[in-house]
């Protein structure tokens, strides 16, 4: 399958997850047993290993694992330490870097370092148990499935099986019990005894349509891919469905408004053809206005990256100064808002380094559109 | 065979593939779901032959979404998607119904596959 023409759409869509990743680690810093907030970390880096894992992006996918792994210890502790908010804002930065990676066709970055760093809590459901002998009684048919080597989630595989020889029959035992397999774990053998009523070759044909085999995580083949430039990539834009029906009904009423005109010009009916060019003229100036719409962007597209800017500032400067963003909806255009992004961040840094240093506390930065 | 499919899955990314892979078989689209509620309420309007249903989503997990349409229509058939490290979840959900499962990274060949077998499955 061809995966490049899926790149823009990983990238777009990964960094947006990066962004609001960034927002809720440093609002869970403030928060820290925020259940919400860590289970919406957890899916965020999920849906970025699932993505990343499809597109072959393996740095990526193994990064975005090991932060929902952690996340995921937290769901249990119910609470995300201090110490851990450093480690998941380094994550989400050296995601970002892979993604820069990806986006020009560069190689991924190497992530052991961060991969072995400090505290990464193992995923602790590993048992391995010896397996004896399967002891069956012996009646019915007696069926053992080997699964092979690789299979994801076997316990589950084995399970669905069973639930497949019982629709042709009767389950009278197995091994692994179901009670085992629902335990979940590493099962490579299955053995089944099937009470049924099934012809011999209705069985055959039933096992041969098993599948072989399941793929493995690891392979996709490298793929030679073409570097995409920048500016490219950053002409892509989400627009809206309300707007693209929008376009269509007004498209729609143009090429009525065009067999109008043909048939008054051609009738020589001028009032009918006032008529008409006055309908295009308004159809026309309501195409433009709804295009110009496809460049508005909300505010909050630049102002996401504030608030751990913010947390960095209160760190270096030892100040304490929380930050209030008020119309983060409203909607500019697009050009307008990238020649903004810098000074704003300017600004912000320099409200924070210049403020009074005998008020250290209680402050509290607004910054507001409308 | 025209079998009607609805996708669940909150990354938009992934939809899009699915439908790509589903479409090159031949198969209608009938509906796409961002999350469990949705996937739920979608069910209900179009009744499709087959449900991709992705594990890990906001609102309502593909679980707890498989466990409300198993509740109406016991006959519903769903695959789960699911990421690798998730088995426990995996487990759950062949227990509460699913047909079968797919694991991420996904390939076209093993998609399908799983889908003719579960839409060829005796109901």
């Amino acid at each position: 399958m061809d995966m490049s023409k899926y790149k823009e759409m990983f990238l777009s869509e990964a960094r947006e997850h990066l962004k609001k990743m960034g927002q809720l680690i440093v609002a869970q810093e403030k928060n820290p047993a925020d259940r919400a907030g860590i289970d919406s970390l957890f899916r965020e880096a999920h849906s970025i290993k699932g993505m990343a894992a499809s597109m072959g992006y393996d740095n990526t996918a193994k990064l975005a694992h090991n932060l929902e792994d952690f996340m995921d210890g937290f769901r249990k502790s119910g609470s995300v330490p201090p110490e851990a908010v450093d480690r998941l804002l380094a994550g989400v930065d050296l995601l970002e870097g892979l993604l820069e990676d990806v986006d020009g066709g560069k190689p991924e970055r190497d992530v052991a370092p961060f991969l072995s760093g400090k505290a990464v809590p193992p995923p602790s459901s590993s048992t391995k148990k010896p397996e004896g002998k399967p002891t069956l009684p012996a009646k019915g048919l007696q069926i053992a499935i080997e699964l092979v080597e690789g299979t994801p989630v076997p316990a589950a595989r084995a399970l669905v099986l069973l639930k497949e020889l019982k629709s042709i029959g009767t389950v009278l035992a197995t091994k692994p019990t179901v009670a085992s397999l629902r335990k979940g774990g590493d099962i490579r053998r299955l053995h089944v005894l099937l009470d049924t009523e099934m012809p011999q070759d209705v069985i055959k044909a039933f096992k041969e349509s098993k599948p072989a085999e399941e793929p493995k995580a690891q392979e996709q083949e490298p793929e030679e891919k073409p570097a995409v430039r920048k500016e490219e990539v950053s002409r892509t834009v989400r627009v809206r469905t309300e707007l693209l029906d929008r376009f269509i009904q007004l498209t729609g009423e143009l090429i009525t408004n065009r067999y109008q005109l043909l048939a008054s010009s051609q009738a020589e009916n001028w009032i009918d053809l006032r008529d008409g060019l006055d309908q295009l003229n308004r159809l026309i100036s309501d195409l433009y206005h709804d295009v110009l719409q496809v460049r508005m962007m909300p505010l909050e597209s630049i102002t996401g990256r504030l608030p751990r800017l913010i947390r960095e500032l209160c760190r270096k400067t030892g100040k304490d100064i929380a930050l209030r963003l008020d119309g983060e909806n409203v909607e500019l255009d697009r050009a307008i808002l990238e020649e903004l992004a810098d000074p704003l961040v300017h600004m912000v840094r320099n409200a924070k380094c210049r403020g009074p240093r005998n008020r250290p506390r209680g402050r509290s930065l607004c910054l507001g559109a409308s | 065979m025209g079998l009607r499919i609805l996708i669940v899955d909150d990354a938009l990314f992934m939809r899009n593939m699915l439908r790509d892979i589903f479409n090159s078989a031949g198969f209608e689209v009938v509906g796409e779901a961002g999350n469990g509620k949705e996937a739920v309420d979608r069910y209900r309007e179009l009744r499709p032959d087959l449900v991709t249903m992705d594990i890990v989503m906001p609102l309502q997990s593909g679980i707890e979404a498989l466990q409300d349409i198993m509740s109406f229509h016991p006959q519903a058939r769903v695959v789960m998607c699911s990421a690798l490290g998730q088995e426990s979840l995996v487990v759950e959900a062949v227990e509460s119904g699913a047909r079968d499962f797919i694991v991420k990274p996904f390939k076209a060949e093993r998609v399908l596959e799983v889908v003719r077998r579960v839409a060829g499955a005796s109901a």
